[in-house]
């Protein structure tokens, strides 16, 4: 009878999780975010480019390290991913958004996976990355950060689990397996070039330390009367270290270094270097002024030279920003101040989540100290790119921190549970046991799930119309009528105004412009690298003087002050939620 | 440890606080804030002639001061050092600078108090850490220096939470501790909401401690029919002495005037903004059942209020930047130094290992202390968050300890290490504080206002007959004038001018205005202007007058001058 219960129980909860995840990560994916951000069209883009010529639409045949796509150099892993979604459903926002989503799906089941890996509350686990707002929130766009999670994530779980086969044959390819997705994650995102290499270390430290807690047969090199040294040559001498340890640990470093190596190579150039150089703040005016007035006020002494100094200033900017990921009103309460990174109704995690956390986090302290060492390891480093640069706190950039956090929390819950269980059977004894043992669980549950819906709330019924403009809505509606015009008056030159965004991305991408002839006949760019001419298409930042004979789209607060006598036909383009975006004149 | 041992370095860690808030008391900051000015006035004026500045008795509930209705115990306490012949700022600013030493003898009675089932060791000990940690803490450093009511009312508080702790001695400490909770309520407004719930926190950790003598007493209550009416009657008494305090503040003239005016500053109470949002919300979607849930005011100003109390809680704020107001900070400490955070983690959970019931206590203490400064919209906040300095202090203090009674030597180096590097960024705090932070906060310390005032009582005594304007900042230039230019003996609230407790005029000679037209008209007595540099030219200076003198101070608060000049009859050479 027992038996059978908890075989329901984990058929519906499965069920009940299934649901929720379908629900959460691939209902209505292509109108929820309202329409596509314009990188995720570029990305979009580009793979399709690959797709149809094995060019990227610069005209770069199968670029490894990174697209040039708007001189912002994207790493190419997502593009890569979006080719078979591509090839099966075509262009569309929904097969460029497909990667992610399942990359999303993929956090939870890695998540689960390394919930027994670690062995915590495997449910726990589950509910809280599924009603996470933060995960949910990432995995509903093209985020390359997103993907590179999931990559880094099913990683970590595939070398560790394959570690824990014991078998050697096991162990070394699927080793080899999960330093490939870890791999793979440094292709993906930017800041996966520093996260994940340091996370496959951590990884390594924690299965050396926890080799040498399990072996029991070479007692001569614990001997602590030994120096270090000796007692590692001791442990050097034994076969079974050599062949479980050394040999496959060289081997998959030798893997990583060597697949790594195209981006290591290009450290110093533009692929790989251009985007830290943009967002960090090393080596910045604000640092120098920040030196600059705190020496004066000190009255320029050499002392204040020293304590003062931009070195100095620069070190305590980025312990500064470091921790700012960590604030509570960050991670609890307000989430990212961008709304295209979090709701703003929620934050990254429920307020309730801050006490969990810090319960989860100190079970993690007293009872696994080495895997909260390796846990804390990998949030740390999943930081660490972040805290150098501008803007923080940002939600996206840490997102590889996520698993660590989503852990943290779920099993604060179970914990929290636990001890209410343990209580209520303490002093109700044996009376209304299946109370006690199930209410703590649901109340705690119920706490995440009113959360949540609060959250699915406000991002199904205000998300969508309060934050049209971060998502560029319209510019689908906008390239369909260009498009359309374009029939009417072949010979008109079409004029596209910059303050859409991108507006020559949405083109190719809503138009499904031919790649090869955006290879061929784009050529012109603007400082940066971002194409601004095809064919008679042409984006201008300010309105230019001739306007004869052109198709000119202007965005809505252009449109306001634009003498419109010379145009003989007008058009509004509103977006799908009827807000008008942008303004057509057709001029002779 | 040797008692000889331990008095000797009680001795010098308080000499040590003595040292770090006497150095500089009255230079850093550079000058007195509005506050502050207007404190010393009160209290200078009620130490030569008994009334306030407008000649109000100095026995009141609250002062009217300069129309912001202050409590009056800062004002009291510091009427006797009116006396002590030393500058002004040094004068107000002494009440506070001593309650940031007392503050440090107070902490280690609590802090070995509240570790009741550790060991005589271990408390002294931990007891002198938090005494040490209190007094290197920046944030008790920074507002020893300044006259803020805040400050001596945290002081006042924890004294008494100190004897409400130890009423399980002698019933009559439940007096004691209601008379300086009556005091701290007197001292800051804050504290008519914290201490009454913190009191209620310190009797509860006390039951729980005695939880077995409660069981006792509960058991067999004729046994202790005596010690229990005692403690009833003081409990009594003490009750009634605080409702008589309550009655008496809520019962004065201007308390409703202060309310309103604190009030009506901007607040998560002011509920405008909360409900508008709420309004958008349901329009957005929609506005059936769920949506009026998930929009609800109530939910969004809850929301506000967790984002602001966990403002006080970032890492950031408590070790690296502080209050960015730079009244209340330096901007390039926290509230602690950098090398105290490890002392807060290993605190928490050391407290966590070894008293539990102290832990909660100190954490329930930290979060109340936070409300109020929680409700403002200016967060974090370092000057109305100051009730959490205790417990902030004695976790550090107890995080320190931590080290010092661990079995393992190389953690008790480990100690002396992290000890090192807190004095470092003593040193560092210290050069910082007193040469680098005055220079930059002088603009927030109302720079220049004093030099004013005394340009004006060196044209006085020149020319003791003039009329004086005045017209200064935001209109409460008075304060200094009654500060520095006039003698407590020249005033005469009977014959001043003053709207809403601004004062406007003094007796014939002193405006605080521009002088209009017909100032200038017979110009038989100097006129004495003193304004800024923008507004010399808006001034109708007739041809027939000429400026004879004239000074120029600047203003740090937007890099230009304030003009003080002497205009009087143009003479034909």
């Amino acid at each position: 009878m027992k038996h059978f219960n908890q075989q329901i129980f984990f058929i519906l909860f499965l069920v009940f999780v299934t649901f929720f995840v379908f629900l959460t990560r691939l209902w209505k994916l292509d109108a929820l975010p309202v329409a596509p951000y314009e990188e995720e069209v570029a990305v979009g883009y580009d793979a399709y480019s690959l797709l149809k010529t094995g060019k990227d639409h610069h005209g770069q045949t199968w670029p490894i390290v990174a697209f040039e796509s708007f001189g912002d150099f994207k790493p190419t892993g997502y593009a890569y991913a979006t080719l078979p979604s591509l090839a099966i459903f075509d262009l569309s926002v929904w097969s460029i958004r497909l990667p992610s989503a399942l990359a999303g799906i993929f956090i939870i089941i890695n998540l689960i996976i390394l919930a027994r890996l670690l062995k915590i509350s495997w449910r726990w686990v589950a509910i809280v990355s599924v009603f996470s707002p933060w995960l949910i929130f990432f995995s509903r766009a093209a985020w390359e950060s997103n993907l590179a999670t999931s990559l880094i994530l099913a990683g970590v779980v595939v070398l560790w689990g394959s570690w824990r086969a014991r078998q050697f044959w096991l162990t070394l390819p699927g080793g080899l397996i999960g330093t490939g997705f870890l791999v793979l994650a440094t292709y993906t995102y930017h800041s996966a070039r520093a996260t994940a290499p340091l996370i496959f270390f951590g990884l390594l430290v924690l299965l050396f330390t926890e080799y040498l807690q399990n072996q029991t047969f070479s007692n001569h090199s614990k001997n602590k009367t030994l120096s270090f040294l000796n007692r590692f040559l001791n442990l050097w001498k034994t076969k079974d270290f050599r062949k479980k340890i050394i040999f496959p640990i060289t081997i998959w470093l030798v893997f990583f270094l060597f697949s790594f190596w195209p981006i290591l190579a290009n450290v110093f150039s533009p692929a790989v270097s251009q985007r830290s150089q943009e967002t960090t703040f090393i080596n910045t005016a604000p640092i120098l002024e920040r030196s600059l007035e705190l020496q004066e006020a000190g009255e320029l002494t050499w002392i204040d030279s020293k304590i003062f100094h931009p070195y100095i200033i620069t070190i305590q900017k980025i312990v500064d920003t470091f921790f700012i990921h960590l604030s509570p009103r960050f991670l609890f309460v307000e989430g990212d101040i961008n709304p295209r990174h979090s709701s703003g109704y929620t934050a990254l995690l429920f307020w309730t989540d801050a006490l969990a956390m810090i319960v989860g986090s100190i079970w993690f302290w007293q009872n696994k100290r080495r895997y909260f060492f390796f846990l804390f390891w990998w949030l740390a480093v999943a930081i660490l790119p972040a805290s150098i640069t501008k803007d923080a706190p940002h939600a996206l950039r840490i997102l590889a921190g996520s698993p660590v956090l989503i852990t943290f929390v779920a099993t604060g819950y179970w914990q929290v549970a636990q001890f209410f269980s343990s209580l209520w059977l303490k002093f109700a004894k044996n009376r209304m046991v299946v109370i006690g043992r199930f209410a703590p669980s649901l109340i705690v549950f119920s706490l995440i799930l009113f959360q949540w819906s609060g959250f699915w709330w406000f991002y199904t019924q205000v998300y969508p119309t309060r934050y049209t403009s971060v998502w560029q809505t319209g510019n689908q509606e906008m390239v369909e009528k260009v498009i359309a015009l374009q029939k009417v008056y072949p010979e008109h030159r079409i004029l596209l105004s910059r303050e859409g965004g991108r507006p020559l991305m949405y083109y190719f991408f809503f138009g499904k412009i031919d790649p090869e002839s955006v290879q061929t006949e784009a050529q012109e760019k603007d400082q940066r690298g971002e194409l601004t001419v095809f064919q008679n298409v042409h984006v201008f930042d300010s309105l230019p003087n001739d306007l004869q004979k052109s198709i000119l789209v202007l965005s809505d607060r252009q449109a306001q002050n634009f003498n419109h006598n010379l145009a003989i036909e007008k058009f509004d383009v509103t977006d799908k939620l009827n807000m008008q975006k942008f303004t057509l004149y057709v001029i002779n | 440890m040797s008692l000889t041992k331990f008095k000797l370095l009680w001795i010098s860690i308080v000499i040590l606080a003595i040292v770090l808030r006497f150095w500089g008391l009255g230079l850093t900051p550079t000058s007195l804030y509005w506050d502050e000015a207007a404190m010393a006035v009160d209290a200078r004026l009620l130490a030569q002639t008994g009334e306030d500045m407008h000649g109000l008795s100095g026995l009141t509930a609250i002062f009217p001061s300069y129309g912001d209705y202050k409590l009056p115990v800062y004002i009291w306490f510091s009427i006797p050092f009116t006396y002590i012949p030393v500058s002004v700022e040094v004068q107000i600013r002494l009440v506070s600078a001593l309650a940031g030493v007392f503050s440090v003898i107070v902490i280690g009675a609590l802090t070995y108090k509240l570790l009741a089932s550790q060991s005589h060791r271990h408390r002294q000990i931990a007891q002198l850490s938090s005494m040490f940690v209190l007094a290197i803490l920046p944030w008790s450093i920074m507002f020893s220096h300044t006259a803020f009511e805040g400050h001596l009312a945290q002081f006042f508080i924890a004294l008494s939470i100190y004897c409400f702790l130890n009423v399980d001695k002698k019933p009559s400490f439940i007096l004691l501790a209601s008379l300086l909770g009556s005091i701290s309520i007197y001292t800051y407004y804050s504290a008519r909401f914290v201490w009454p719930l913190l009191s209620v926190f310190a009797l509860a950790w006390l039951l729980w401690q005695h939880r077995q003598t409660v069981s006792q007493i509960l058991a067999k209550p004729k046994k202790y029919q005596k010690v229990m009416i005692k403690y009833a009657i003081f409990g009594l008494l003490s009750l009634v002495l605080v409702i008589v305090a309550i009655n008496l503040m809520i019962h004065s003239s201007w308390y409703s005037a202060g309310e309103q005016i604190r009030l009506s500053s901007e607040s998560l109470l002011t509920s405008e903004p909360f409900i508008q949002e709420q309004n958008v919300l349901r329009e957005v979607s929609g506005n059936d059942r769920v949506d009026r849930v998930f929009s609800h005011r109530h939910l969004l100003q809850l929301k506000a209020f967790l984002g602001n109390l966990s403002d006080h809680l970032s890492i950031n704020y408590l070790f690296f930047s502080g209050d960015e107001n730079l009244r209340h900070g330096t901007t390039v400490f926290g509230l602690g130094y950098v090398a105290m955070i490890p002392l807060l983690l290993i605190g928490l959970y050391q407290l966590w290992l070894k008293q539990k019931s102290t832990l909660w206590f100190l954490l329930a203490w930290w979060l109340l202390a936070l409300v109020p400064a929680s409700i403002p919209t200016t967060t974090p906040h370092a000057l109305r968050s100051l009730n959490a300095m205790m417990p902030f202090a004695i976790i550090l203090g107890f995080g320190l300890a931590s080290f010092f009674i661990n079995q393992s030597k190389i953690i008790r180096r480990l100690g002396f290490v992290i000890l090192f590097f807190n004095i470092l960024c003593l040193v560092r705090f210290s050069y910082v504080y007193h040469w680098v932070y005055p220079t930059l906060s002088v603009s927030e310390w109302q720079g220049g206002y004093k030099e004013v005032a005394l340009a004006i009582k060196n044209l006085r005594n020149e020319y003791n007959h003039a009329i004086s304007y005045a017209d200064i900042g935001d209109g409460r230039f008075f304060l200094w004038y009654l500060l520095y230019t006039l003698n407590s003996s020249e005033y005469d609230s009977q014959r001043v001018i003053s709207e809403n407790f601004s004062i406007n005029q003094i007796e014939d000679h002193t405006y605080f205005k521009l002088p209009d037209e017909t100032s200038f008209y017979s110009l038989d007595r100097p006129l004495i202007i003193a304004t800024s540099e923008d507004r010399i030219a808006e001034l109708p200076i007739p041809s027939s007058a000429q400026v004879t003198e004239e000074t120029s101070i600047f203003n740090p608060a937007d890099g230009k001058f304030f003009k003080v000049l002497l205009i009087t009859k143009k003479t034909d050479n």
